[in-house]
């Protein structure tokens, strides 16, 4: 009698917790496997992707040339323009250890011609892609008075960092 | 007429059957044995899996008697103790409580010191020795009809047992039923054990099972980890890549602004637009996209009316090289507003085969150059 009830438990128990644990570990191994399935093609991605890795690094800031100074400085920003953030990606969140990127904003009051030449070469440096660019679409700061020929411009873009600690293409 | 489950006889080892005043007992090796009690032919051991039959007629009230009572009408108290200490052990058959027998058949059992007979009315029991039993049983016969089958079990044998009509076979082929076993295992006894070892096994088959599950997500995870590790990129390979893909969708047509910029501001002056402001952007700026938007603003009140607006928007798309199409957005401006669209992909291809036109052209004329260079030095010679 008793050998016939704990008999019966064993068996429920084992069906029971023994099958949702089965299942369990059943989905687990498939989602397991195809993580397997995917670090492989990765592997042989990798290959491939070091080249392009090296490339997108030719193209982009490394982490600390992004300083707004430093930037100021590569651009050799013309009188009366103004470089500032309109956004700033935070470069130690686990998010950012690789590639991040800021908004920014170029606004003031120059030539076209200038201007023209700053867009030119903002296009040439490192990282830096343009959105939007505006010749005389701002109203100039009250105080300040345009020569004839210039205009308040606006540009605005984002520049595109790397870690070159994190980011390293294999050997 | 029987409706009970069948017992099989042969599945005791020890078969005793307690008469009146005697008892027959069949052990399981050795010859059949009669004494005056079940106690002196039996022992300990072959108490262990004993099939013990007796006769038990109902007490006077219809009730059953004791089983204990009727093995030892005298000293029933040792034998409820035996009984009790060997429970299931001892397998008590009492026949009077056998099944119907189907109609116009008659069984009986000639066993110990009795003639026991059944029909399908009820049950009978009467002495007999083995010096008497042919007629006793001759007896028995002529209380039914010549038609009724009769079946009788005993393993005595006598001479003139041919004489009689009926239809003799040994004790192993007693029809045993589940009416008459008193002490008969339920299913929890019977299958006790069995049921504990398939828990058992099926317990130790489901840990088998799921520990080589988990071996194998084990294995399957480290090597997924080597595969990583081998990539170069370790686990974040996902991250990485996707980030430079969306950076390079970003980047494609990043040099495409100024030529964009200058042919507007070149259309602008070659049709006389009298412009206001302009701007060039993507209209996606979270996304990556194939055109860029123009937008140009006259003076205010420069343009009055569609006579004036059409055809300084025509001529403004006819100087440009880059704008795609034009529209008159719905605004209310005094000024007029203009809004392009730039193909970049197309604008991207052809600037490029433009490059490599102008690169191949350079190429000529660099490979041409020595040659004329000689051309000349030797018509200074002449």
């Amino acid at each position: 009698m008793v050998q016939f009830t704990i008999g019966l438990i064993l068996i429920a128990i084992s069906v029971i917790f023994g099958g949702v644990q089965f299942l369990e570990n059943n989905t687990i191994l498939q989602v397991q496997q195809k993580q397997l399935d995917q670090a492989r093609s990765d592997k042989d991605a990798a290959g491939r992707f070091a080249k392009k890795i090296e490339t997108i690094k030719e193209v982009t800031l490394r982490k600390g040339e992004d300083q707004k100074l430093n930037i100021e400085r590569a651009i050799a920003l013309p009188q009366r323009l103004e470089f500032r953030y309109t956004s700033e990606a935070d470069a130690n969140s686990p998010e950012n250890q690789y590639f991040y990127r800021h908004n920014f904003e170029i606004a003031g009051i120059t030539n076209f011609y200038t201007g023209l030449q700053l867009i030119n070469k903002l296009e040439n440096m490192n990282g830096f892609v343009i959105y939007s660019a505006c010749f005389g679409c701002l109203t100039p700061p009250s105080g300040t008075e345009p020569a004839e020929n210039e205009k308040m411009i606006q540009i605005k873009g984002t520049v595109y960092v790397y870690n070159p600690e994190n980011v390293n293409a294999p050997s | 007429m029987a409706t009970a489950a069948r017992v099989n006889v042969n599945k005791f080892k020890n078969r005793c059957f307690v008469g009146l005043n005697r008892v027959e007992y069949y052990p399981e090796s050795g010859e059949m044995l009669f004494a005056d009690n079940w106690k002196d032919v039996t022992d300990d051991q072959s108490r262990r899996n004993l099939m013990l039959g007796y006769f038990a007629p109902r007490d006077i009230d219809g009730a059953d008697v004791d089983p204990a009572t009727a093995l030892s009408p005298n000293d029933h108290e040792e034998d409820q103790m035996i009984l009790m200490h060997h429970g299931r052990n001892i397998s008590l058959f009492d026949f009077c409580r056998a099944s119907k027998t189907a109609p116009n058949t008659m069984n009986v059992m000639i066993v110990a010191d009795i003639i026991f007979h059944w029909d399908m009315v009820d049950s009978y029991i009467q002495p007999t020795s083995e010096e008497t039993w042919i007629k006793d049983l001759q007896q028995v016969f002529k209380a039914y009809p010549k038609s009724t089958k009769k079946n009788v079990y005993t393993n005595w044998e006598n001479e003139k047992k041919a004489e009689l009509e009926a239809n003799f076979m040994p004790l192993d082929q007693l029809p045993l039923d589940t009416n008459m076993w008193l002490n008969k295992p339920t299913i929890q006894e019977r299958f006790g054990t069995p049921v504990l070892l398939l828990g058992m096994a099926i317990a130790g088959g489901m840990y088998f099972l799921i520990d080589t599950q988990e071996g194998e997500i084990a294995d399957i995870r480290r090597r997924a980890a080597i595969e990583r590790q081998a990539s170069g990129f370790g686990e974040d390979f996902r991250q990485i890549m996707t980030q430079v893909q969306e950076q390079e969708q970003f980047m494609r047509y990043r040099y495409l602004y100024s030529t964009i910029l200058k042919d507007i501001a070149m259309a602008v002056q070659k049709s006389g637009f009298e412009v206001n402001d302009f701007k060039v952007e993507n209209p996606t700026p979270n996304a990556p996209s194939d055109v860029a938007l123009v937008t140009i603003a006259s003076k205010p009140k420069a343009y009055r009316g569609y006579q004036e607006q059409e055809p300084i928007a025509r001529e403004l798309v006819k100087q440009s090289v880059t704008l795609h199409e034009i529209r008159k957005p719905p605004m209310d401006r005094e000024s007029l507003t203009l809004e392009g669209l730039v193909l970049l992909d197309e604008l991207d291809a052809a600037i490029r085969k433009h490059s490599q036109s102008a690169k191949l052209l350079e190429d000529i004329s660099n490979a041409q150059k020595p040659k004329n260079d000689d051309e000349t030095t030797a018509e200074e010679g002449k």
